[in-house]
């Protein structure tokens, strides 16, 4: 073991994340505020100058358009992992100490590389916001590039402790196993209740069975096994032999998410187009988050999946987008949800698509900044997707009163999501629209519609009585008798965020939590 | 007696606060000999005589930054318009943020060198998307000078401004914008229900220009608080005493007494001050300085 | 509330609650289709079944008789595995023979509540063990030979941390 002087350093750039507050090309709130030193830390609040993230808590798991259900239950990140974001370092270490500063609530936080650091995040347990300020990495400098192989395997990741629930068990059954003269059971069973056992592991317990025995080698390659698959747990080590290993067994694949896979491999793009255009015929559930690999014959293998009702493509950059053709995604037609979150999908792709979708149900269009008009976008939901119960399009680009207002034609609409939308041009009557069009309304998200005042939100308290979540996020023309009356009036509030909302006196606040001690009443602001 | 000890605790604090900003501005580790650079001094006062709390980049409702990033040196002042306080809002927050957001692009290399006016604009967008929201309105003017090809980039908006002289005469200085008399062009977020009734101009309305620079220009920007007050031929007898000056505290005393004259000037009731003048062609009748904050940042180019 | 008796390969017979023995679909299948008249107290013969074992069935289906019934779609079944409650937990705490019995019993008798406990069990047994402790948990032998073992684990080995 060489000796060396320990090496702090900040973090010198952002290589990938899963999720932020603002768009891509502005400062505050991004994740490119972790670089260098800290800046507001030892601070408490909840400043632009951090990595804010923009979920906290199960709140926001009610919105389908947002929030995707696992595909494979029987596989579940004990962490618990919601989002990453990895950072870079300038000199390689022997990693010693990571410090993270924060300036709002604590993260859960795991797994190091050497001159990368992959910040795996779990926010649901948290009350707020989180705001990360700077990483930190401590550690001996490598003294040659070879050692950067060894420190990866060294700190390897998650150690993932898979959960045995009843372990305590163990000893019984190993006490009588020396009694009852050793024996194999398994030869009793017949070849379907195995398979029945094997239903409940995870792939990496399947991959270990699969060496046990010839007998047990063939019932974990039984496709029956394999109709639902999530790599996402697995992102460190899957790469093209994942992929083999998996082509000659799914032969029945109807859940596949791919998500954070494959981006660290030059060879993963051509495989993964292999392995999906071989196994994708009956394919229901699609999701590639921050497949960065993507590229426009991807897409057009995408509409090889007849079946497909569900496509999440979070966080992607399709590289040849602008050649492909308006029509590459409409041979789907069953399509019940979409979520395009942070992609660059423009308006001549998704219109066609939308309109030969008459069951889609959720639509997510957050930070969707090639969409030139997000009104334009509406008025084709508006008239083709009645169905739609979930819309989300935070951070939208160009969404006026007439778009939102668009919106009160969608009956179904449970879920609106429409934060930072109008937050100069003025509602009008857009509110109202809604107010009047979509009675079923359960969570309504209105961050940052500075130009909001009383009058224009008074209809939803009046007509949306099914309201369980209302996020006024900043927006500072409410006034407290306009608080009160909604926290009497809406019989199902569960949350109502006001972060921000600087009209509304902190003692207020503190009153209400009290009267109304059912509903969570969120306030944060730049300093507490 | 007892005021007089006041500004003097004012001017000492304002002045350390400019200090601090000179060392690192000519960190001479920073560049080689060959690059040029600016070596800045600022100095100001709030127009308040009372004492106010005194943060980084604020005088009264007045803001400034300089930074520096890579091959550029940037300067920039904004004067927060006094309006909104009757409407319970501080008028030198808008202003504060929207330089601190500034130094904070060019710090992080957000910004183009020949493109002073995006970085406004950029600024501009990062305060809507604030969560706190920060209402108000201001002037602003940004000098950046590109150290590669020794030109000077400037955008400004209202009535805050710049003036470059060399060898006695002012060979650039900004355009005033004003809507109408005493109302300069201004950026700003209005409060919700009055969106209809401000004056907003978007950030593409500042005026830009760009010339190159020679070795010991002297660079003044400043609020409107210094050119309405201090006669235009009294500022570039003081700018002409610096040019080539690459001491930072001669250049700061120079800075300092620049302030202070406007000062001084500003409530003087019986001077015929440019404001005076401009409101006479307006067919306004006034004489005497017009009390405002102050800002000034004195900078020379180094070549 | 009517019985049945049901009675077990060792020939010991157990008077049950109708509704209690109709948890299991073959039970409830056989009183259905061969028209079993319930007042008439006939003995369903379960040739399949051990009286410990079968003893053991009846424990559990009284302590869940109430369960709602199980989703039909294995589509969209959870599969977790750390959901057992602590009372079935308790219940299983059993040698192996006696585990896997319940299962084949469960098998046979088509009690889909007591095949997932059971079947969950068994697995949280196999998960987070490598192949050999596998082997030596449930007395499997290793079967391949030197070359097929190189090659299998070769093509399992990438879901393992690097």
């Amino acid at each position: 073991m060489y000796k060396c002087s320990e090496l702090e350093q900040f973090a010198d750039r952002v290589l990938e994340f899963t999720t932020r507050y603002n768009s891509r090309n502005q400062l505050s709130y991004g994740p490119g505020n972790l670089r260098g030193k800290y800046t507001k830390y030892p601070s408490y609040g909840d400043f632009p100058e951090t990595y804010t993230l923009r979920c906290y808590g199960e709140w926001w798991k009610f919105s389908e358009a947002t929030y995707q259900k696992p595909y494979m239950t029987n596989d579940v990140d004990p962490l618990g992992t919601e989002d990453f974001v990895t950072v870079h370092f300038n000199q390689a270490v022997l990693p010693t100490k990571i410090y993270i500063y924060e300036t709002y609530t604590l993260e859960q936080s795991v797994s190091c590389f050497v001159d990368t650091i992959r910040l795996e995040l779990n926010c649901s347990k948290l009350d707020h916001h989180s705001c990360f300020d700077a990483v930190l990495l401590s550690g001996r400098p490598a003294p040659e590039s070879t050692f950067q192989l060894k420190c990866f395997e060294a700190f390897g990741l998650p150690q993932i402790a898979t959960v045995t629930t009843i372990c305590d068990s163990n000893d019984t059954y190993d006490s009588s196993s020396k009694r009852s003269r050793k024996k194999n059971y398994f030869k009793k069973l017949p070849y379907e209740v195995i398979v029945q056992i094997f239903y409940f592991l995870d792939l990496k317990s399947l991959c270990r069975c699969a060496c046990v025995s010839k007998q047990w080698n063939e019932i974990a390659r039984d496709s029956l096994l394999y109709q639902n698959i999530s790599l996402k747990k697995y992102w460190y080590t899957v790469d093209t032999r994942a992929l083999d290993f998996l082509q000659n067994r799914c032969k029945n694949l109807k859940k596949l998410d791919l998500s954070w896979c494959g981006n660290d491999d030059r060879n993963f793009p051509r495989k993964f187009y292999e392995f999906f255009t071989s196994t994708c015929q009956n394919l229901t559930h699609i999701s590639l988050g921050n497949a960065t690999y993507l590229n426009g014959s991807h897409l057009a293998a995408f509409s090889r999946c007849p079946d497909l009702v569900e496509l999440r493509l979070r966080n992607v950059t399709i590289s040849d987008l602008e050649f492909c053709h308006a029509d590459t995604l409409t041979k789907l037609t069953k399509l019940v949800t979409l979520d395009f979150y942070s992609t660059n999908i423009t308006t001549n792709m998704l219109l066609p698509l939308l309109k030969v979708n008459p069951n889609l149900k959720y639509l997510n269009l957050d930070f969707c900044d090639e969409i030139e008009n997000m009104d334009d976008v509406i008025e084709v939901v508006a008239e083709y997707n009645k169905q739609i119960v979930g819309w989300s399009s935070w951070k939208a680009k160009r969404l006026s009163s007439r778009g939102v207002g668009l919106l009160g034609h969608c009956h179904c609409l449970e879920d609106l999501d429409l934060g930072w939308g109008l937050h100069v041009l003025p509602p009008e009557n857009a509110i109202e629209k809604i107010a009047l069009g979509c009675k079923r309304l359960k969570r309504l998200i209105l961050s940052g519609w500075r130009p909001l005042v009383d009058a224009m939100l008074l209809p939803l308290i009046e007509n949306c009585k099914q309201l369980e979540q209302l996020d006024l996020l900043s927006i500072k023309g409410i006034s407290k008798e306009f608080v009160e009356k909604t926290l009497n009036e809406l019989p199902n509030l569960r949350l109502l965020e006001l972060s921000f909302c600087d009209s509304i006196p902190v003692e207020k606040i503190e009153q209400w939590r009290i009267s109304f001690p059912h509903i969570k009443i969120q306030r944060c602001s730049e300093t507490e | 007696m007892h005021s007089l000890w006041l500004t003097g605790r004012l001017l000492s604090r304002a002045i350390w606060n400019g200090f601090a900003n000179i060392s690192s501005a000519a960190d001479p580790n920073v560049h080689r000999k060959t690059d040029p650079f600016l070596v800045s001094a600022v100095c100001g006062f709030s127009k308040e005589r009372k004492i106010q709390r005194l943060i980084k980049g604020q005088f009264g409702d007045d803001a400034w930054f300089t930074a520096r990033y890579k091959s550029a040196d940037v300067l920039g002042v904004a004067d927060g318009v006094g309006g909104w306080r009757a409407y319970g809002i501080d008028p030198g927050e808008f202003s504060m943020h929207l330089m601190k957001t500034c130094e904070r692009l060019i710090k992080l290399g957000r910004f183009t060198p020949s493109n002073p006016s995006e970085l406004l604009a950029r600024s501009y967008y990062e305060l809507l998307h604030h969560k706190k929201s920060i209402l108000g309105s201001s002037t602003a003017c940004v000098v950046i000078l590109n150290r590669e090809n020794s030109t000077l980039y400037t955008a400004n908006i209202g009535d805050s401004g710049y003036m470059v002289v060399r060898g006695g005469r002012i060979i650039h200085r900004s355009e005033e914008q004003q809507h109408y008399f005493n109302t300069p062009f201004q950026l700003s977020l209005p409060p919700p229900g009055y969106q209809a009734d401000v004056l907003s101009d978007q950030p593409d309305s500042a005026i830009t220009d760009n010339f190159p620079v020679e070795d010991g220009d002297v660079i003044l920007v400043a609020t409107d608080g210094v050119f309405d007050n201090l006669p235009q031929n009294l500022l570039v007898s003081e700018l002409t005493k610096v040019q080539g000056e690459r001491c930072a505290s001669r250049l700061q005393m120079v800075a300092n007494s620049i302030a202070w004259m406007a000062r001084n000037l500003s409530f003087d009731e019986t001077f015929v001050s440019p404001f005076a003048e401009s409101a006479f062609a307006n067919g306004i009748n006034t004489i005497g300085g017009k009390p405002d904050d102050i800002t000034v940042i004195l900078a020379t180019v180094a070549i | 509330m009517p019985q049945i008796k049901l009675q077990s390969s060792d020939g010991e017979t157990f008077a049950v609650d109708v509704e209690i023995a109709k948890c299991s679909v073959t039970i409830k299948t056989m009183l259905e289709d061969l028209g079993m008249d319930e007042e008439e107290e006939e003995v369903v013969p379960l040739p399949n079944v051990n009286s410990a074992i079968l003893k053991k069935v009846i424990q559990w289906a009284t302590y869940h008789k109430d369960d709602p019934p199980p989703p039909e779609d294995d589509e969209n079944k959870e599969k977790r595995t750390d959901d057992i409650s602590s009372w079935d937990a308790d219940f299983l705490k059993v040698d192996q023979g006696t585990l896997f019995e319940l299962i084949l019993a469960a098998n046979y008798l088509d009690i889909k509540g007591l095949l997932d406990v059971t079947c969950k069990t068994v697995a949280n047994m196999i998960k987070g063990k490598a192949p050999e402790e596998i082997r030596k948990t449930f007395n499997i032998k290793n079967d391949f030979t030197a070359s097929e073992e190189e090659q299998v684990r070769k093509e399992n080995e990438w879901c393992e941390e690097k």
